[in-house]
């Protein structure tokens, strides 16, 4: 849909936070799936860095997709060049609503399964 | 000392719980290969439980359970190593002319005259008189020795009023454990006494019941020159007849009838076992015993160790009045004609005992998986807090991992090179037969090399398709592992677990991977 007067472009842009934040929580959500799925290894069990390492990658790649589905897809429907660039800027401010839910977000889950494979990412508990 | 031996593996299962045993091992033959084997074990459980030798404590409902304690009494024969050297056969000739002509009498020249260190040969009329004499000399001498404490700690049982139970594990048809059976009770009675100034009663006050074990196995036949040198060697095709005169025996005798309470008789339906098939190629000779008389397990002492359980669980009030009345029980297990051993043929299947012994045998070789595995390596790594999630369990001392390590190389299997020699529980599938003989699936016992034992599924193909414990699995999924799967319960536990009272952070790690591999293995 072409953006053509301002009420709709704040619209869009209130519309993109919210989904700034969706993208934050779903990415959480695929993020706890995979660490479910690294096994825990005998010996020396590393698998909590291999966890860590998909925490970052799979919060790095949402909220880059987010970013540049925006700016590629979403930015080009509205018609008026001063409009675009306060929506590239609404653009950055997802960036960081995306992480911080996606941050925020799992840290919490984190310490509040600190004994799943989540929490695992955190490293090494204290005494039980 | 094979019976001790499986007796301690039972132990280690779980299922002497919450119980002490004060083990007294008895053999002529300090330095038999068997007595080291054993020492091996004992030293392994004793401290793979607890290195504190004060602080052992009977448990329940965990690995390692039993607190044993130990104790062993070899007759000295180093100096006086023959009848006639301990007799003073030359001055008691001189002296007492007609106590000699009594040992003529029954004594064959060679029986006077052969080596004792060895053991008596299956000479149970010289060994019974023999091994009364030395635990009656123990007693009365002036140095302390195991047989001694063995004895206070028996004597305080008795003088306390806790009416112990004194089970004897030994064959009738060699020559210790032949020789020892009939005259253990009173000897131990007589030294007690001795150790007490008569105050102590353990004849009166103690239950006693033994192992009736019939031959099992053969060994080679000695030369004719072998026999010339050792005089006296026991032979395999006299065993049968050895143990049919001892069965008549114990079966008439009074005296035997009026001190055991009860008699488990067992034996096999051949001779064809070789305890020593995998040395026989080194073997040119007939071993008397020493160092190279290192025997393999067989299920008949298994079978005689699950003995000793059922004794310690039977009814007081049924051995006291068997006692009163002078009674003895005889009984037995027979097993079907297909020569598959199910549970219950070893511990019967009143109160479930049967579900309880498949869950403990079956947890314990899971474990010694988990501990032996390589790539696992689980109690080490939990240690040395590799297993960053598994917190608390740093104060293990390395020592006693080692131990617990070197238990389950006795118990199930050690790597050698690669290649995977025969712990105990190999050895005793082997006796049975192999295949699907032996209580578990015969893929437990089918890889013989470390990159075959990291592909055996012990989730799953641990307990046969059929009988007790069919339905003991459980799954790993598409991404996960067998160590996946109880990693996650372990830790579950160990945060949702009740407290426990026990002290020794070994044991209660212990407690976890028990109770894990029970909640895993879906067994109630």
């Amino acid at each position: 849909m072409r953006i053509t007067t301002l009420p709709a472009l704040q619209s869009l842009q209130d519309e993109t936070m919210v989904y700034a934040a969706i993208t934050g929580a779903v990415a959480l959500a695929l993020s706890i799936l995979v660490a479910s799925l690294v096994a825990y290894k005998g010996r020396d069990d590393r698998s909590y860095i291999t966890r860590r390492i998909w925490y970052v990658i799979i919060g790095l790649v949402a909220a880059a997709v987010f970013y540049v589905y925006n700016d590629l897809v979403v930015k080009p429907d509205i018609t008026n060049a001063g409009w675009q660039s306060m929506f590239s800027d609404t653009n950055l401010i997802c960036i960081g609503i995306n992480l911080g839910v996606y941050i925020v977000g799992g840290i919490i889950l984190m310490f509040v399964f600190r004994h799943k494979k989540f929490g695992s990412i955190l490293g090494k508990e204290k005494n039980a | 000392m094979r019976c001790i031996e499986s007796l301690i593996h039972l132990c280690a299962m779980g299922m002497f719980d919450d119980t002490e045993i004060h083990l007294l091992a008895l053999d002529t033959d300090k330095n038999n290969g068997n007595f080291s084997r054993l020492k091996e074990v004992k030293e392994a459980y004793v401290n793979s439980k607890n290195l504190d030798k004060a602080n052992r404590t009977a448990l329940t409902n965990t690995f390692f359970s039993a607190d044993i304690k130990y104790y062993e009494f070899s007759p000295n024969y180093e100096k006086k190593s023959t009848f006639n050297d301990v007799f003073n056969y030359g001055n008691t000739k001189y002296n007492n002319p007609e106590e000699a002509d009594l040992a003529d009498l029954v004594l064959t020249d060679n029986v006077e005259n052969f080596n004792l260190r060895h053991g008596y040969r299956a000479q149970t009329h010289l060994g019974s008189m023999m091994m009364y004499h030395s635990i009656i000399e123990a007693a009365r001498s002036r140095m302390d020795s195991d047989l001694k404490q063995f004895l206070q700690v028996l004597i305080a049982a008795c003088n306390g009023g806790s009416d112990p139970k004194v089970f004897i594990l030994g064959s009738v048809f060699g020559g210790t454990g032949a020789s020892s059976i009939p005259i253990i009770p009173q000897a131990i009675s007589e030294a007690a006494s001795i150790m007490s100034n008569g105050a102590a009663n353990v004849l009166g006050r103690a239950y006693f019941a033994s192992t009736l074990l019939t031959a099992y196995f053969s060994f080679k036949a000695p030369s004719a020159d072998e026999l010339k040198e050792q005089k006296v060697i026991a032979t395999s095709d006299k065993f049968a007849l050895n143990s049919q005169v001892a069965m008549m025996f114990y079966d008439d005798d009074t005296t035997v009838k009026n001190t055991y309470q009860r008699f488990y008789m067992m034996g096999t339906d051949g001779q064809a076992w070789d305890p020593m098939v995998r040395e026989k190629d080194k073997i040119t000779k007939t071993i008397t015993g020493g160092g190279d008389q290192k025997n393999d397990s067989h299920y008949i002492e298994l079978l005689a160790a699950c003995a000793a359980l059922d004794f310690y669980h039977c009814d007081m009030a049924h051995l006291k009045e068997n006692k009163s009345a002078g009674e003895t029980d005889y009984v037995y297990r027979a097993i079907d004609g297909s020569g598959k051993f199910e549970f219950k043929d070893f511990v019967g299947n009143q109160d479930n005992y049967d579900k309880d012994f498949a869950k403990k045998f079956g947890m314990l070789i899971a474990f010694s998986f988990l501990c032996n595995d390589p790539d696992i390596d689980f109690v080490e790594s939990v240690r040395c807090n590799k297993q960053k999630e598994i917190t608390g369990f740093d104060g293990i001392d390395v020592n006693q991992v080692e131990y617990l390590k070197k238990y389950f190389r006795l118990f199930n299997v050690r790597n050698v090179n690669g290649e995977l020699a025969e712990g105990w529980i190999r050895q005793i599938h082997r006796s049975a037969n192999g295949g699907d003989n032996f209580l578990f699936n015969p893929k437990l016992f089918a890889f013989h090399t470390m990159k075959e034992l990291r592909k055996y599924d012990w989730n799953k193909n641990l307990y046969r398709g059929e009988g007790v414990g069919k339905d003991w699995t459980f799954s790993v999924g598409i991404f996960g592992s067998k160590f996946n799967t109880f990693k996650t319960k372990f830790i579950e536990q160990l945060h949702n677990g009740a407290p426990t009272t026990i002290t020794n952070t070994g044991e209660r790690f212990y407690k976890l991977v028990y109770d894990t591999l029970c909640i895993i293995y879906n067994i109630n």
